[in-house]
């Protein structure tokens, strides 16, 4: 069954075309690696599924949803309940403590479920630590914990590895992989990192 | 994380900011608050001390400082009348009642007038305890006085304190009066001949008996008329009259022995033995209260016009007054607007000054899926809470400051100035509380409009 139905999707500003036509379907539990140079659309083929942009023209099918038909708010409900982001960059609101920074969502996150990814993270001895004062591979790791802290159905990552060395990378992704694997999960990640490819089990290649 | 979580940590993380909007909104309503109490104050006592009092007649000079001096007791007198002069007026067919009143000496500051039963009358006084002066140089004092009951002191001469003392006669306190909330807490009373003799004067004859009479004449002459509505008015002043009277009789038979422990014969003798030659009496004002409001125009200007003193209306000299001071108040309401519309301005520019720096934080709350409702709710809360701290601040304040000062400054304590709850009050704290909210709504809009794609793009 699919997940999503990715139907002529494009993307245009100004007429300028950001995304071509995309044309593909993500089953359930799928890990999907989506491939291509800088520029080439990666982050705005994972904005336009996660409902962040509309496309241009084209359809996206999620679980039988039509997301033209869908309001603006129940969008933001449908990531809300269903999608976990992993951004390029962290993303941390710097006034927070790590903690606080997971436990953004607002419906209730368990204790259990934060300090079990601080722990998996190696986060759990700076839990009230502000975000400001973190180093880059710290933040990385806690931008992941907030990604996963939601349980999602879907986690989309975006250069999640970028900043992170041979080993954290590993980490990074058997962590990603064995949360996904424990909560039948789809993940679906955008890098132009080759060291990631070999993890995969599907991938897409995005061209200028 | 719950929204009042979110705001919490952010008003914490933008302290001096946030609290510089706080104390702003605080500031300006306690300034609006310490306004309107201060205002209630005056306008109460206004109308609570000048009540029933439609004329006053004194000696000629400037009618408002005789209307503040005779009616409200913070002024000096125009001068004395004698009382030769103003007895055809207390005759008059338009005059109801009238007040004597004899001012010239003070203790520490309160003033010792001298005055009829029916100045206690006039603002319903009653005794807390003791008993009502009978004989000269019995005084009550108001419940703002300083004084106990029996206490002996001498009276300084002017009516402020640091004037010379009239050593070789002492005033008893005979009673002491319950809190009125008007001029009468604040003032030592006794007779007028106590006055008068004190300083030299003839004395005269008892003026509630006069009062009575003339009402008596004038109910007799009404008769005559066959007036039949007149007559039920006046029959409604002699029994006021009469009912003050009774009550003073009463007074009279329970504590007559105690006067004689106080002043006997011999006493009273040396006392006006001592004033060897005394002049015509005079009184500084009498106060009327009139049986119509046309007399309350028409009798003074008959009185200025045809003698040599002076009548004025407090009604007219009062409102004149509050036109003078109403700029000043005006010039502090301003003031206070100005502060509560910079205290607005504040959390404005607060919250519209730091989305700048927060459009990342918005950014991913609305990524992960936060609602636009829920950020602009976000935003407006913080506003909210803000002027909502401000506000609570600022009645604490207010009310701090103004019983502070009906405590410590003199002439708000024997005034005894009280908190007044009025609705103007609650429609101030609403409108910084609704302009607090409207201050935070641009920026709260504003921030619904975040491109969260766009932003995530951005090195933000």
């Amino acid at each position: 069954m699919n997940l999503f139905e990715i139907n002529d999707v494009e993307y245009k500003i100004d007429q300028q075309k950001i995304l071509k036509k995309q044309n593909f379907a993500v089953k359930k539990i799928e890990h999907l690696l989506i491939l291509g140079p800088s520029g080439s659309g990666k982050t705005t083929l994972l904005n336009l599924l996660s409902g962040l942009l509309k496309p241009s023209s084209g359809e996206i099918i999620f679980s039988n949803k039509k997301y033209s038909t869908l309001s603006e708010e129940q969008i933001d409900k449908l990531r809300l309940e269903n999608f976990g982001f992993i951004f390029q960059k962290p993303y941390l609101i710097k006034h927070l403590n790590i903690e606080q920074n997971i436990s953004l969502f607002p419906k209730q996150i368990s204790k259990s479920n934060t300090s079990n990814l601080l722990n998996i993270l190696g986060l759990s001895d700076k839990a009230k630590q502000k975000a400001y004062g973190l180093s880059v591979g710290e933040a990385q790791r806690v931008a992941i914990a907030r990604g996963l802290a939601n349980n999602p159905k879907i986690i989309f990552a975006d250069e999640p590895t970028s900043a992170l060395d041979d080993e954290n990378t590993e980490n990074v992704l058997k962590l990603l992989f064995s949360y996904c694997k424990k909560n039948d999960s789809t993940i679906i990640v955008s890098s132009h990192d080759k060291r990631i490819k070999s993890f995969f089990s599907r991938k897409i290649e995005i061209k200028l | 994380m719950t929204n009042l979580n979110l705001v919490y940590h952010s008003i914490k993380y933008r302290g001096i900011s946030s609290m510089l909007s706080i104390l702003l909104t605080a500031f300006g309503l306690a300034l609006a608050i310490l306004i309107t109490q201060f205002s209630n104050h005056f306008q109460n006592r206004l109308l609570a001390d000048g009540k029933n009092i439609d004329v006053v007649v004194g000696a000629k000079g400037s009618p408002l400082q005789l209307i503040l001096s005779s009616v409200y007791h913070v002024d000096i007198p125009t001068g004395n009348i004698p009382f030769k002069s103003v007895e055809s007026i207390i005759k008059h067919p338009q005059v109801k009642s009238f007040i004597p009143l004899a001012l010239g000496d003070n203790w520490k500051g309160f003033r010792i007038v001298g005055t009829s039963y029916k100045y206690l009358d006039n603002y319903k006084a009653e005794l807390k305890e003791g008993r009502l002066w009978k004989n000269d140089f019995e005084v009550i004092a108001g419940s703002s006085v300083n004084i106990s009951i029996d206490e002996e002191f001498s009276g300084a001469h002017g009516l402020f304190e640091g004037g010379n003392i009239h050593d070789d006669t002492k005033y008893k306190v005979v009673g002491i009066l319950k809190k009125t909330g008007t001029v009468l807490d604040r003032l030592i009373l006794t007779s007028v001949n106590s006055v008068l003799a004190l300083h030299d004067h003839e004395g005269i004859e008892d003026f509630d008996k006069i009062n009575e009479q003339h009402i008596h004449d004038d109910s007799y002459k009404h008769k005559e008329h066959h007036d039949t509505h007149k007559h039920e008015k006046h029959y409604d002043d002699i029994h006021i009259q009469e009912k003050g009277h009774d009550i003073h009789n009463h007074e009279e038979n329970l504590e007559s022995h105690e006067h004689e422990k106080y002043i006997d014969s011999k006493e009273y003798t040396n006392i006006k033995n001592k004033h060897t030659n005394p002049t015509k009496s005079e009184i500084t004002a009498i106060l009327i209260q009139t049986k119509s409001p046309i007399a309350n125009i028409n009798l003074p200007r008959q009185i200025n016009k045809e003698s040599i003193l002076q009548a004025a209306n407090p009604a007219f000299e009062m409102s004149r007054l509050i036109i003078l001071l109403g700029l000043g108040s005006k010039s502090f309401a301003l003031l206070s607007g100005i502060i509560i519309l910079i205290a607005v301005l504040s959390i404005f520019s607060g919250l519209a000054g730091t989305l700048e720096n927060r459009v990342g934080d918005l950014t991913i709350l609305r990524a992960i899926g936060y609602s636009k409702e829920r950020v602009f709710k976000l935003i407006a809360l913080e506003g909210f809470l803000i002027v909502s701290i401000g506000i609570f601040i600022g009645i604490i304040l207010g009310f701090s400051i103004f019983v502070f000062c009906a405590e410590n400054l003199n002439i708000l304590r024997t005034s005894q100035a009280n908190i007044t709850i009025t609705p103007e009050l609650f429609i101030i704290i609403i409108s910084v509380l609704f302009a607090g909210l409207i201050a935070s709504f641009l920026p709260a809009y504003k921030s619904t409009k975040i491109n969260v794609a766009n932003q995530l793009s951005k090195n933000v």
